[in-house]
Parts: structure tokens; sequence; C-alpha cells
């Protein structure tokens, strides 16, 4: 394939992508591509088969391929183009440098939507010691060769991390007759979603040890065990209490890493905290010609909102690439009392509803989630119970938008802590 | 009776309050539709949860198809269901939304495929 223009490039296949570039088209651009380094589209859902996905988006109970599946025949039905097998390297000003089995082609653009999704925290990352046997996986890859290669991973299972992917794997390998022994958290709580802990974890009664982890892993030329330890409340580990669990398998749920090498060579500005691109209400970076959305931007808890806000994405850097994105003076929007960040952290005082997402830091019952500027408060909601494993969303309205005084903070404040 | 279930039908996650003797004399608060009442009394009483796996396929680039019922079955033959779709075989090709079987376990939910997976040639 020869170098080629185009008014839209998205990069990356997944929910975050496709939704950024149906949306793109949409709204005025006319030649669209996307860029996919695997054989497929789809991104993670491919592999994520459980059900759960689109409640929300399309008011039904998807699972993950299907969820990916309606939005590509929307891609293709829209005349969007695509580039399989074709790995993104470089970010060159407003060319985009990609290679596949062709060689390197230079693809230039009106507006680019970074779309590559996250990966995960792996043991290295943890600094877990031990010896280095086979049989230790992050969830997500015992997703993948059980899900699409259909492996079998082991029999005796421990899952270090209460991250969703782990506990879906919990019931999916319980479901394939392994024993799951226990899923280890070091927080005093759940990391992920509470409908995962009832339906992966109770329904197949898999303990939930809260407030330990792994401090050693044993065995040659397999796992063996892992040596578990209760953490103080500094999260150092007690090794006067461990325990042993014999295992021959240790699946690793600890965390996810938005994948940004690509915008750095943009030098696009990130987020020590989301480690995502700083955006405002477009999800344009501080590159203009540079849109995020998706797990890349900020790692979320469904699809759902993935698929909304990356049809913001789309729809702005079209608007951006037709020279119709007006360029206002944006205000900050900063991360309160018991809240751990907001996404954007800039806005334009524009005449349009402003959709803030965001996590808390603790969990929490009776929570009140206040949005304010330096005239006083804006708006509040009052929820049950909050978590940090959830998204928390609230919206502007476009009438007080308008009238926003100086920055934007959003706090969150509990009745009754739950740790 | 008296018991709080958190309610999975959406990320809400309502904690629904449920006092009973029976299903039919049951009291609940806290549920934010009714789709958590329902599924609270189920929970109670009969609880449901939609079955999820992969089969065999051959003819594609992949090994496996993903699988799903297209309503919730009893959670108490989740494990029986599983033993179940291992020994299916099918060919591709197959269309996401394909019906493999029509009366999963004498379930009356059907098992469908979630995926389309094109023949090896196409």
């Amino acid at each position: 394939m020869k170098d080629c223009n185009y008014d839209i490039v998205v990069v990356g296949g997944g929910p975050a992508g496709l939704a950024a570039a149906i949306s793109a088209k949409k709204n005025g651009a006319e030649k669209v591509v996307v860029i996919e380094r695997e054989n497929r589209l789809g991104g993670i859902l491919k592999q994520c088969i459980h059900a759960g996905f689109g409640l929300q988006y399309f008011g039904e109970e998807l699972t993950g391929p299907e969820y990916a599946e309606r939005f590509s025949v929307l891609a293709k039905e829209n005349g969007i183009d695509f580039l399989l097998n074709t790995t993104a390297i470089e970010i060159n000003e407003k060319t985009l440098i990609c290679v596949n089995t062709d060689g390197v082609i230079n693809i230039s653009f009106g507006a680019l939507v970074l779309a590559m999704g996250c990966r995960e925290r792996t043991r290295a990352n943890l600094m877990i010691p031990g010896s280095r046997p086979a049989g230790i996986y992050t969830a997500g890859t015992a997703q993948k060769l059980i899900n699409i290669y259909g492996h079998r991973i082991g029999k005796e299972v421990v899952i270090l991390g209460s991250g969703d992917i782990g506990m879906i794997m919990a019931r999916r390998l319980s479901l394939g007759g392994a024993k799951v022994k226990a899923v280890i958290e070091i927080m005093p709580y759940l990391a992920g979603l509470v409908r995962n802990k009832i339906q992966c974890l109770d329904d197949f009664d898999i303990p939930l040890m809260l407030s330990h982890t792994v401090v050693d892993i044993n065995g040659i030329d397999r796992v063996e065990s892992v040596t578990v330890a209760p953490v103080d409340e500094n999260r150092r580990p007690v090794m006067e209490k461990v325990e042993t669990i014999s295992c021959d398998t240790l699946l690793l749920s600890v965390g996810l890493i938005p994948e940004n090498e690509l915008t750095r060579s943009a030098d696009v500005t990130l987020s020590g905290i989301t480690k995502g691109a700083v955006v405002n209400q477009f999800k344009q970076t501080d590159k203009p010609y540079i849109f995020a959305c998706g797990n890349v931007l900020h790692v979320n808890d469904l699809v759902d909102h993935v698929s909304h806000e990356s049809e913001d994405a789309g729809k702005f850097a079209a608007l951006y690439a037709l020279g119709k994105l007006e360029q206002n003076n944006e205000i900050p929007v900063t991360p309160g009392d018991g809240v751990r960040y907001v996404c954007p952290q800039r806005i334009a005082c524009e005449n349009a509803d402003v959709d803030l997402y965001f996590r808390t830091l603790i969990p929490g019952r009776q929570t009140t989630l206040t949005v304010l500027d330096d005239s006083g408060i804006l708006i509040t909601k009052k929820l049950i119970r909050t978590t940090p494993g959830t998204i928390e969303k609230l919206t502007i309205p476009a009438d007080k938008v308008k009238k926003i005084k100086g920055k934007i903070v959003v706090c969150a404040e509990h009745k009754e802590v739950c740790i | 009776m008296k018991r709080t279930v958190t309610c999975t039908v959406c990320p809400n996650g309502c904690e629904i309050g449920i006092e009973y003797n029976t299903k039919e004399d049951a009291v609940l608060n806290g549920y934010g539709c009714k789709r958590g009442v329902s599924y609270a009394l189920d929970e109670c009483f009969e609880p449901k949860r939609t079955f999820t796996s992969s089969v065999k396929i051959s003819g594609s680039d992949r090994r496996v198809l993903p699988v799903r019922t297209t309503k919730p079955i009893p959670k108490s033959i989740l494990m029986k269901a599983a033993k179940e779709v291992e020994g299916i075989s099918l060919k591709a090709p197959i269309k996401c939304g394909e019906v493999i079987e029509n009366d999963f376990l004498n379930t009356k939910a059907k098992l469908i495929a979630t995926m389309t997976l094109e023949g090896e040639n196409a």
C-alpha cells in the first residue's frame, strides 16, 4: 500500500476506535481509516466472551464479541477503511508512520484519534520475589489462551488481585473444572465491580482474602505453591503470619496501564494519575490535532462508557479536521477531596453539556458527589454506594457551563466509609 | 427469612432488602426498578445466570467459538452446562446469533454463537 491521506486516522480497532471512526464519519469526515495490529476488529472484546456488555448502550445484555461485532458491522456499513495486521509506530507532526508486510506506510491526516487501549501490569511491575516457574499468567493472557486458543492452563489456581478480569477468569476456570483456591487482594476492599464478586466468586464459593498479598512463588519447573501474608495498614506484609497455598497456576489481575508509547512519540502531555493523555471535553490533547479515547485515555469499568466517550472523540476530531472546532479559553478540572482523578482535565466553556468522568478514592455509602467552581456548588448527586472500581459520571448542563468562574473541582464525601 | 441481595441486573448495583416466608408474601425495599424486584425474588427462590462458554470449531482460523444462552438458566445447572458444551463440535462458517441448540438442557433457553467465523477459504 502506498502513502496516503485521510481526514481522520484512528489507531486501534477495538470498541473505542470503532465508535470514534463511526462518529467521525457521521459528523462529516469523508475519509476515515482504522489502523489495527491484529487480524480482526474488536480489540479486547474478542476474548471477553462473558455477558454483561451493552446494558447501558444497547439496553440489552451482550457478550464482548457480540458488542464488538455490532460496531464492526456499523463501521463497514459507514464506508470506513481498515488496515488490519498493521502497527502504528510513530507520529511525526500530522503524519502517522505505520508498518505491515508491505513495508512502511506514511499516512497524513487532518486529525488523529488514539484508541490503543491498555495492557496488564505484570509480575515484574509488582516485583514479586521467588523462582520463575511455568504457570504464572496475567489474567488477560489466561483469558486469551482459554477463550481464543482453546487451551487449558492449570488445575489449581490462585489469583492475585481482585480486578474484574481476574474474577471473570475465576468463574471461567471453575466452570472448566479447575479449582480456584483464593483471590488475594492487597487493599482492604474489592478492586473490581461488586456484580463480578457475586457472579464469579460467591457463586463458586471462592474465598476473597482482603488485605493479603503474595510474598513468594515456589516451584522450579512449574508453580507448586504461593506464600501469602496479611498486610498491615501501610500495605507491608506481616511475615510472622504467612501461609502457603498449594497451586499449579498463579494469575495476576493487578491493574491496567494505558498503552501510550505512540502518544509519547508525539510529545503529548500525559497525566501521572490516569497514565493517559491530558484532554479537554472534546477528548483533544494538547496537540490540537490529536484526540484520545477509551482505555488509552483512562482505564474504564464498562465498555458502554468507552463507546459514549469515543463517539465524542470521533465527532470533535471530525469537526477539527473540517476547521469547525473553535478554540476557546480553557479552565482546569481537578480532583478534590475523595476523588482520585477526573477526565477531562480541562474544559472549554462552550454552550453545551460537559460530561465529567471520575473515580472515587475509597469505597463508601451514602456518597455525595459535588462539582464546584470558584463561586460555589454547580451540581451535586447522591448515591447509595460508590467504590473506586466504578467510574462515576456527572454532567454540567450547558447553561451552567457558560457561567463557570475560575476552576472546576470534583469532590466525593461518604457518610459511611467502607473499609 | 430476611436477607439483602445486591442486584446485578445493571451497574447501579442496588442493595435490595427482602423479607419472606413464601415467594407470594415477600416484602422488598431498596430496589431502583422493576427488574430489580424480579431479580431479588429469583435470587431467593430460583437464582439464574446467563451461561457463556466456548465450543470446538473446525474450518476456521480459530479453534473455539464463543457461545451463550439466550436467557439466564438455573444457577444450579451451570456445571452441567459446562460439561454439556464440551461435547459440542461445530464447523465454520457460522454467524453470530446462529442457534446451536434450541432447548439447551430443557431450560427453554437457546444456545447461540456469539461471533461470526468465516470459513477458512472465505
